[in-house]
């Protein structure tokens, strides 16, 4: 058993429920009239504190809150997409295929594979010659289209990952 | 809606319904806080509006790493941290040992419950409270009624735990040495 009286600290471990049923200061506890008056002094604290007063808000501070809460750019950015995040990453990934099919000229390919199976030599030929005439018209190379637009799916994919991670949209993270 | 994850989500997609589903489920704990490190009356309900503020601002980069109430009680505390500062008033120097000092302390004496349910001395307990410095009342009322644990007072206060039991400790001894002095002066 201790043999000195317990300190007020170790009495409120002891209401705390920081002691271990089998910690001497229970023995002590039971058998020291002076900490147990001190023990029950304390409980008696302890109960007060229990049921102190509420601090009330009054009753319309949730609405009032809400209601001045600012707007949410970020929200608002991704609540406006016109696509799904799922289109968006297709439409990318269908650009960025197109860009790299100009890119890499495939049509010797074609024509490789061609002069083993001929038929297939007619459609890409057709689809080379549509995508050339449609960029005379236009009037712009379609490196520089499908560059410009390789760009921007990137930007779209990175701007994906962005809202992934941080929940936020490129542009409002970078202002 | 009560599942910090599924409010969250639900505020992060611009839910405003369950930003105030939020506000009413951690009101109390944050005007506790509030409350209590706050002295002046009259700034404490618009404290607690700018820390809901601060809440919706910072909600996208709350990653769960921690208890949602206890990352929304920090951000309160920290607030309060930041007034009193500015106000340069005191956070725990202050213990208010001023016109008791020549009554003893009985140390026989005792409290009865029915005593402290009374209404005046729970009125002259919440006088004392009020009396604590404000980290002393704040660590007092996290604990007794919003019962936390020593880790998540310690958390929120972000004062290591030894410091925060320490603090709570000798804010009952003081509470508890004020509440006898109190009740021999009203016996006499």
């Amino acid at each position: 058993m201790i043999a000195m009286h317990l300190s007020d600290e170790k009495i409120q471990e002891y209401l705390d429920g920081q002691i271990r049923e089998d910690d001497p200061v229970l023995i002590h506890l039971n058998n020291c009239p002076d900490c147990r008056r001190k023990m029950e002094q304390y409980r008696s604290l302890y109960g007060a504190l229990d049921s102190q007063s509420e601090l009330y808000l009054s009753d319309n501070f949730a609405d009032r809150v809400t209601a001045a809460l600012p707007e949410w750019p970020q929200t608002e950015t991704v609540k406006g997409r016109p696509f799904g995040d799922n289109a968006i990453l297709g439409f990318a990934l269908l650009l960025i295929t197109a860009g790299a099919i100009i890119f890499l000229k495939p049509l010797k390919l074609f024509q490789s594979l061609a002069e083993v199976s001929p038929s297939n030599l007619e459609p890409s030929q057709r689809f080379m010659d549509q995508t050339t005439g449609f960029f005379n018209f236009i009037g712009i190379s379609p490196e520089l289209f499908f560059g410009v637009v390789g760009v921007i799916a990137i930007i779209a994919l990175v701007d994906r990952l962005i809202v992934h991670r941080f929940r936020r949209g490129l542009i409002s993270l970078m202002f | 809606m009560t599942d910090p994850q599924k409010l969250v989500a639900a505020v992060l997609t611009g839910d405003r319904k369950a930003y105030k589903s939020l506000v009413l489920q951690y009101q109390r704990l944050v005007s506790h806080i509030v409350f209590r490190m706050v002295p002046v009356s009259a700034d404490r309900e618009d404290m607690c509006q700018e820390v809901f503020i601060k809440v919706y601002q910072h909600l996208s980069g709350f990653r769960f790493d921690s208890q949602l109430s206890t990352w929304i009680g920090r951000i309160a505390y920290n607030t309060c941290l930041n007034f009193l500062d500015k106000k340069k008033l005191p956070l725990i120097n202050d213990l208010g040992d001023d016109d008791n000092e020549y009554i003893p302390v009985d140390t026989t004496a005792t409290m009865p419950d029915e005593a402290l349910e009374n209404k005046e001395l729970k009125a002259i307990l919440n006088r004392e409270i009020e009396k604590l410095p404000p980290v002393y009342r704040t660590v007092v009322t996290l604990f007794h009624l919003d019962h936390l644990s020593y880790d998540e007072i310690s958390h929120i206060t972000d004062m290591p735990e030894g410091t925060v039991k320490s603090y709570l400790f000798r804010a009952r001894n003081l509470l508890k040495d004020r509440l006898l002095r109190q009740y021999r002066r009203e016996e006499i």
